[in-house]
């Protein structure tokens, strides 16, 4: 909650001035940075404003927010800011694998799709286990329209690596972009298996479980949501708003589709889940009607 | 309670709708993003007076109908009713089509006269009609029909204004269902943005 909380204010900081002071700029890049964000027109407003404003009040962190609004330039077809980055980055960083894959990255961005892969697959003929120009180089294939072939290159992938949850995530949600559910629901639990402490992780399985439908599926979402549920718990809060809604929602799509599957237990826990989510909502600063809206719908669940 | 659908069917949209639909796809221009409109339906026209953005990720099946769920509540408290879709594929050429009508079938089947707005990915950035309406046939199956969609304020002045708020980064300001999820004293209704 802390992280939301400074990205947000943060931004909000940033945006409330015409003139923006360096400071206020470099803290949100990094806290951009720090939460792994894909911000990418917060990005490049504060490189704009770094670049043309304070290009000597960046130091050592330079050549880590050149990358930074490269990608995030790259990511808006923002050409001219790009160019400029890539240069700076290849004149200091001529042998760089990192400033390779960026460049690489620039012609994924422009659509010149085989002269990405080109430099994809030297760098990977240098490493072979190199899995970050693997993963770009199936991204390639995705662009182009072959999604088939991506999915291929992270399967043969993950058969070697197969405790890399970040790529089991990122097969995941290429197979959701196709409505691929039972694909994507094999990623999640497979991520479950080596990061059972995850509690994102069983939101995703529950929320495909529960989209794929029918009894055994909703019981399984049930049961998803409840480990997220107790996962998530910490001394401030009592769970995941996500995982105490899926509960409840999940709880009620299950007794519509077989009474008799909700069990007592399921019952007292969404009872028990509503009472937390009213708390969360009996909060200081809830939109002013937001939580009649919420009491209301839950009536229905 | 469905109502029978006129031969011809018409859709009007205000300034506010519009942009708050297109404002969210450019917030998460490598996401999947959707919303719902709200407004009236009177014989055969719709008319779209608020939009309210939903998700910027693959949307499944239980946060969706909770949000519906709780939109439908907001809706009801204004004297209106969901009338209508839209959706923003992550994917540069490919539109989800499968998908939307899933979605937008399900508000079909309890408003006839909905409208479905597609937003093509190639036209989000122009000062142009950033994608395409539709609404359905009697089969229940999405038809192209941007031709029977009026602009309130005049398309001019909608497109303008949108290029006039993109500048002001109203991006940031924008609230979507899955923000508020993640932090609560974010307000999906964005009452206060334009």
């Amino acid at each position: 909650k802390n992280r939301v909380m400074s990205f947000s204010s943060l931004t909000r900081s940033f945006y409330a001035n015409q003139q923006k002071d360096a400071q206020t700029t470099l803290s949100l890049l990094n806290q951009i940075r720090i939460d792994n964000r894909r911000e990418s027109q917060i990005v490049v407003d504060c490189a704009k404003v770094l670049f043309d404003n304070y290009p000597s009040k960046m130091g050592e962190e330079k050549w880590v927010i050149l990358e930074q609004a490269l990608v995030a330039a790259l990511d808006l077809g923002e050409e001219t800011l790009a160019k400029k980055c890539l240069s700076e980055l290849e004149a200091k960083f001529p042998k760089s694998v990192r400033v390779q894959r960026l460049k690489g990255l620039s012609f994924e961005a422009v659509g010149e799709f085989s002269k990405a892969a080109a430099v994809y697959s030297k760098l990977l003929e240098a490493d072979p286990t190199d899995m970050v120009s693997m993963k770009r180089k199936a991204c390639v294939f995705q662009s182009m329209g072959d999604t088939k072939q991506a999915i291929a290159m992270f399967v043969e992938y993950l058969q070697v690596f197969m405790s890399d949850v970040d790529t089991w995530l990122d097969l995941a949600q290429l197979y959701l972009d196709e409505q691929l559910y039972n694909q994507a629901l094999f990623c999640f639990e497979e991520c479950i298996v080596h990061n059972p402490h995850n509690f994102h992780v069983y939101i995703k399985a529950a929320e495909i479980k529960y989209t794929l439908g029918g009894e055994e599926n909703l019981q399984e979402a049930v049961k998803y949501y409840s480990y997220a549920t107790e996962l998530s718990q910490t001394d401030e809060s009592t769970g995941s708003l996500r995982a105490l809604l899926g509960l409840v929602v999940s709880v009620k799509a299950l007794s519509e589709v077989s009474r008799n599957s909700v069990t007592p237990d399921m019952t007292t826990v969404a009872n028990w889940a509503k009472e937390q989510i009213q708390q969360i909502y009996s909060g200081a600063s809830i939109p002013k009607g937001l939580p009649q809206i919420v009491e209301q719908s839950l009536q229905s669940f | 309670k469905k109502r029978k659908m006129s031969k011809h069917w018409k859709g009007i949209i205000n300034a506010a709708s519009y942009q708050k639909a297109v404002l969210h796809a450019l917030k998460y221009p490598y996401y999947t993003v959707n919303g719902v409109f709200l407004g009236t339906v009177n014989k055969g026209t719709v008319t779209i007076t608020d939009s309210i953005p939903l998700f910027h990720s693959s949307p499944l099946a239980p946060m969706l109908e909770l949000a519906f769920s709780q939109v439908e509540q907001y809706a009801k408290s204004l004297d209106l009713e969901i009338v209508g879709y839209y959706h923003a594929s992550s994917k540069i050429e490919d539109s989800d089509e499968k998908l939307v009508q899933q979605i937008a079938g399900r508000i079909h089947s309890r408003c006839e006269a909905a409208c479905v707005f597609v937003i093509n990915n190639n036209k989000v950035q122009e000062a142009t009609l950033a994608g395409e309406f539709h609404s359905f046939n009697e089969k229940g199956v999405m038809v192209s029909n941007s031709n029977n969609v009026e602009f309130v304020e005049g398309r001019e002045q909608v497109f303008s204004g949108l290029t006039t708020l993109v500048e002001k980064r109203k991006t940031v300001l924008l609230e979507d269902f899955d923000n508020h999820l993640d932090d609560v004293t974010k307000d999906w209704r964005n009452t206060d943005l334009l």
